[in-house]
């Protein structure tokens, strides 16, 4: 049977169980994260956490952006996406993102928090609940209609824009809302790479093609698989995300688990957004 | 007043810390060294129990805190999550201050733990320690590199691990007497199995010297230092003022006549010490 069209239930175990690590690991930081801290101390304890667990190797590394490095201000190269000496403070948005390698299955996960939520940021976290909501739906017709992800990344694109915010995840390499996640080869090995993303990354994208692999504005091809879904929108001076993994097989699309912090708790919908100026 | 010890599930594994005091004060924590747990401070925490918060957490293979194999659960960075896990079931709101008191590695944990909670820290009190910058400034002293002798032999691969095997009783009296640990205290401290989970710490503490966290630029401490150093300390040269230069702004070293456990040794007058030292920084229970 072919994983792809199916999914085997022990894949979606193995993922599921990377993705709840990974996300407890970012739960458990946030919550100790005080003023002062930098997006590099934020990070070092995100790996501590993960490797508490056995977790040796990383599709990518840690990533913590606070303030309006949440929205990307400022990010101009691939470096530019590293953690700096940028410091929380206690009414910024902050930002965590890490793709822990669990037995081969990668558990890359987006995590927004901010410590004493703004009205705006309680807004941003409802608009991107109700992409959540959505994104199953658009993915189950755009795999029925093989029209490929593309018609999924405008609609998204415009649904954010008609809201009154930014399109952040347009910044990422590739303008990705997402990228398909396999069980990685080799994953009991951490070898290091010049960039944030791991050698089991960069061999995953040679060996399948960048671009079948990428959800971006020119996708095509089957959708069938699963993927790391991650809108990322902007508001004014901050930035929200969620990073989970979506399920698309011959039975539909359908998000790996519920149980992601960013569904747990319901936000308040607003009317659409009145930017400023 | 009742120290006893508690325990929680953190990240997979039992940990314990010793707690007591006034329920609903501000927190003294007390951070062990080698080849100690945190049985090691409760004269101290006795003092002060009457208008703190106090605790201790015993670090992994002390006490009820389960070890595990590998170094990884006894790195600066773990041994932190573990402490902020302890804080946050003593203080689950995190409103409360906190005094942070550090012997031997006990003391270097204090540095790096007060860098994550500076903002609820009011002091910090190191005991015959050093920051790890301060260990590395060291390095062209050959005063303390002869001092340091055991280290070198604990970051050796397997032959450690022979010698505990083999002699662990000879060593550790070796350790303790030289040290000064006060004759009433030896008996009860020939626990050869924390000497072992304590080893690990080292050899973990050592590698963070290859790590690039250690060498990232650090704002120095806004809150009150406090270093107490033993004269006659066998592992470590009483701090110079310099060597503290970038870790902290407001600084006071007191040098007394005392060896290694300095807190065993003169508890009251340790107890003074600090006690004198918050007060003049008007830092309340």
């Amino acid at each position: 049977m072919n994983s792809d069209t199916h999914m085997n239930s022990s894949i979606e175990v193995g993922f599921r169980k990377a993705q709840r690590l990974a996300y407890d690991a970012v739960e458990c930081v946030a919550t100790e994260i005080r003023e002062g801290w930098t997006e590099f101390q934020a990070t070092d304890l995100v790996k501590t956490y993960l490797q508490d667990f056995g977790v040796r190797a990383f599709f990518h590394e840690p990533f913590a952006w606070f303030g309006d490095r949440t929205r990307f201000d400022g990010v101009k190269t691939y470096a530019d996406f590293s953690p700096t000496y940028r410091r929380f403070t206690h009414d910024t948005v902050g930002l965590l993102d890490v793709a822990p390698i669990v037995n081969g299955f990668v558990g890359d996960i987006g995590y927004s928090f901010c410590k004493s939520p703004s009205k705006e940021f309680m807004q941003a976290m409802g608009e991107l609940q109700k992409l959540r909501r959505l994104l199953p739906t658009l993915m189950n017709e755009a795999s029925l209609a093989s029209t490929g992800g593309s018609a999924v990344w405008k609609l998204i694109d415009e649904k954010i824009r008609e809201d009154g915010y930014d399109n952040i995840h347009r910044i990422y390499p590739f303008s990705v809302l997402g990228h398909r996640v396999r069980r990685l080869p080799f994953a009991a090995l951490a070898l290091r790479s010049p960039v944030p993303f791991s050698w089991h990354a960069v061999l995953s994208i040679l060996l399948k093609g960048i671009y079948p692999d990428l959800l971006g504005p020119s996708h095509h091809g089957s959708l069938k698989g699963l993927w790391a879904i991650e809108p990322h929108l902007g508001g004014d001076g901050f930035g929200v995300k969620f990073e989970e993994i979506l399920v698309v097989d011959d039975k539909g699309a359908r998000w790996l688990d519920d149980n992601v912090p960013h569904a747990r708790q319901e936000f308040a919908v607003s009317s659409r957004r009145m930017r400023a100026g | 007043m009742e120290i006893i010890e508690k325990t929680l599930v953190g990240r997979g594994l039992k940990t314990a810390w010793l707690d007591g005091g006034k329920r609903g004060a501000n927190i003294l924590c007390f951070l062990h060294g080698f080849p100690d747990d945190a049985k090691v401070w409760l004269p101290l925490m006795q003092h002060f129990a009457s208008d703190f918060r106090v605790i201790a957490p015993m670090i992994r293979g002390a006490g009820k805190s389960v070890s595990c194999r590998g170094l990884h659960r006894f790195t600066p960075d773990a041994i932190a999550l573990d402490v902020l896990q302890i804080l946050r079931q003593v203080d689950p709101s995190a409103k409360k201050n906190i005094i942070l008191v550090g012997h031997d590695l006990g003391g270097i944990l204090a540095w790096h733990i007060a860098r994550l909670i500076e903002d609820r820290l009011r002091a910090l009190v190191i005991i015959n320690s050093a920051d790890l910058i301060q260990v590395w400034r060291r390095k062209s002293m050959p005063r303390q590199i002869l001092k340091s002798w055991y280290v070198f032999i604990m970051w050796l691969p397997l032959i450690p691990n022979i010698l505990w095997r083999v002699a662990p009783h000879l060593l550790a009296n070796i350790g303790y007497t030289s040290g000064g640990l006060p004759q009433e205290f030896t008996a009860a401290k020939r626990n050869t199995a924390i000497l072992h989970q304590s080893m690990k710490q080292y050899r973990a503490f050592a590698l963070e010297f290859l790590r690039k966290r250690l060498w990232r630029q650090t704002a120095a401490l806004k809150v009150p230092v406090l270093a107490i150093h033993g004269k006659k300390d066998a592992f470590l040269l009483p701090a110079t003022l310099a060597e503290f230069a970038g870790l902290a702004l407001n600084i006071q070293l007191r040098v007394i006549d005392g060896n290694h456990w300095l807190q065993l040794e003169q508890t009251k007058k340790i107890y003074q010490l600090i006690e004198t030292f918050l007060k003049d920084h008007k830092v309340a229970a």
